[in-house]
């Protein structure tokens, strides 16, 4: 009741009402603002594009344009905390063409209050996937070890060049600035560090059809035609990790 | 009776027939060549197959390959397209710009496609397209240069 007396005061008292408590309340309890951030989401539409639900089911290629946007059925599980608060007060697309087709361009996406940004944020961040494992990668950040590096390199640049669909800021010595290279079609990848978890990065390499079952990327993994190796996906994900 | 007949022929008929149906209860139809094309192969090779995909930028250090030309597309024969697009450009001496797509296409979906390819280049695999590919990309030797056993011996 004090804590209710003081949240009064402090507020300028009952004029207010009970949004803006709620509000506080919401920003002070984690419980409150994830249920928040749920009532939100369906209350702004979020739902009509994104599933939430999971796993996805795979759709023919013929249907695949119907879908309206990405499932966050994993969400928590694939963004880093914090980034999707942010994204969400001002989303900037990921792709340079437009959602479901070949056209450059990008998708524009509604952007919510900062406050409300974060209580969505906070909804989203909660859906995740239990079964996918975490600690595969080990915790070096931007200092790579030398090898490490070097066979992700090789491996992002040369035998599998993902930058062919992912735009992505290649730093060369012989330039100054960084260079923009890659294509259009899939998400850029020029802040993945900030953005992706890189556990989820090995996960959605080993098991396209769990996390990715409608997207365009080729499948890779431990399998006959693309051997790539459980070293050679932690190699690549902690590389696309100090992508920022 | 004959009408009685003719009536149970036709509920019969009615019952029956989304079940007689070919396909129609079974697993979804598998998609054609050419709708596996407008999803995962227009992304670099256009919708044409003209190799002027979105994905072609300035820089890409190699252009995607123009599926038309069917001058150029010759060298290839259908295995060589099979392993391509299964192992991609890497496992055929070209650029590993190109993706395997083994373990995302079922192996009909590949032997579709080089139908399909073959349909856009309208050619037929030429051995002597491929041989004077492989000698300007210095692949293989020329041959005033190559080498000739008899004289090796001889020394």
């Amino acid at each position: 009741m004090s804590l209710f007396r003081l949240l009064l005061s402090r507020t300028g008292a009952a004029p207010l009402g009970g949004t803006a408590l709620l509000a506080l309340l919401g920003a002070s309890s984690p419980a409150w603002s994830t249920e928040r951030g749920r009532d939100i989401f369906f209350a702004r539409g979020c739902a009509q594009c994104h599933t939430i639900q999971g796993p996805e089911a795979k759709v023919p290629v013929t249907e695949r344009h119907k879908l309206k946007g990405p499932t966050l059925w994993y969400a928590g599980s694939k963004f880093r905390p914090g980034y999707l608060g942010r994204w969400l007060a001002k989303p900037q697309a990921f792709r340079g063409v437009r959602w479901g087709t070949m056209d450059k361009g990008e998708t524009s996406h509604p952007a919510l209050p900062p406050a409300e940004a974060k209580e969505v944020a906070s909804f989203i961040e909660g859906l995740k996937d239990p079964e996918m494992p975490t600690g595969v990668v080990p915790g070096w950040g931007d200092k790579l070890p030398r090898q490490v590096l070097r066979r992700a390199r090789i491996l992002f640049q040369k035998e599998q060049p993902c930058y062919a669909c992912h735009m992505v800021h290649i730093r060369k010595t012989v330039y100054r600035q960084a260079v923009e290279v890659g294509g259009f079609t899939g998400p850029h990848l020029i802040d993945a560090g900030l953005r992706l978890r890189p556990d989820f990065v090995v996960a959605l390499l080993k098991s396209p059809e769990r996390y990715s079952p409608n997207g365009r990327m080729p499948r890779y993994g431990n399998q006959a035609f693309t051997p790539l190796s459980e070293q050679d996906l932690i190699a690549l994900a902690a590389y696309i990790a100090t992508l920022k | 009776m004959k009408i009685f007949g003719l009536s149970l022929l036709a509920a019969s008929a009615i019952l029956l027939g989304p079940m007689s149906r070919p396909g129609a209860q079974g697993p979804p139809a598998r998609p054609t060549a050419e709708q596996n094309f407008l999803w995962y192969c227009i992304q670099c090779h256009g919708p044409r197959g003209d190799g002027k995909g979105v994905n072609n930028t300035a820089k890409l250090p190699v252009s995607p390959r123009n599926l038309t030309d069917g001058r150029d597309m010759a060298q290839f024969s259908d295995e060589d397209m099979t392993r391509t697009i299964n192992r991609g450009g890497g496992a055929s001496d070209l650029s590993p710009i190109m993706p395997p797509w083994g373990n995302t296409l079922s192996a009909e979906d590949i032997r579709d496609l080089v139908a399909h390819v073959r349909k856009l280049c309208q050619c037929q695999f030429d051995p002597k397209a491929k041989e004077r590919f492989l000698r300007e990309q210095g692949k293989m030797p020329a041959q005033s240069q190559a080498l000739d056993p008899m004289k090796e011996t001889s020394r």
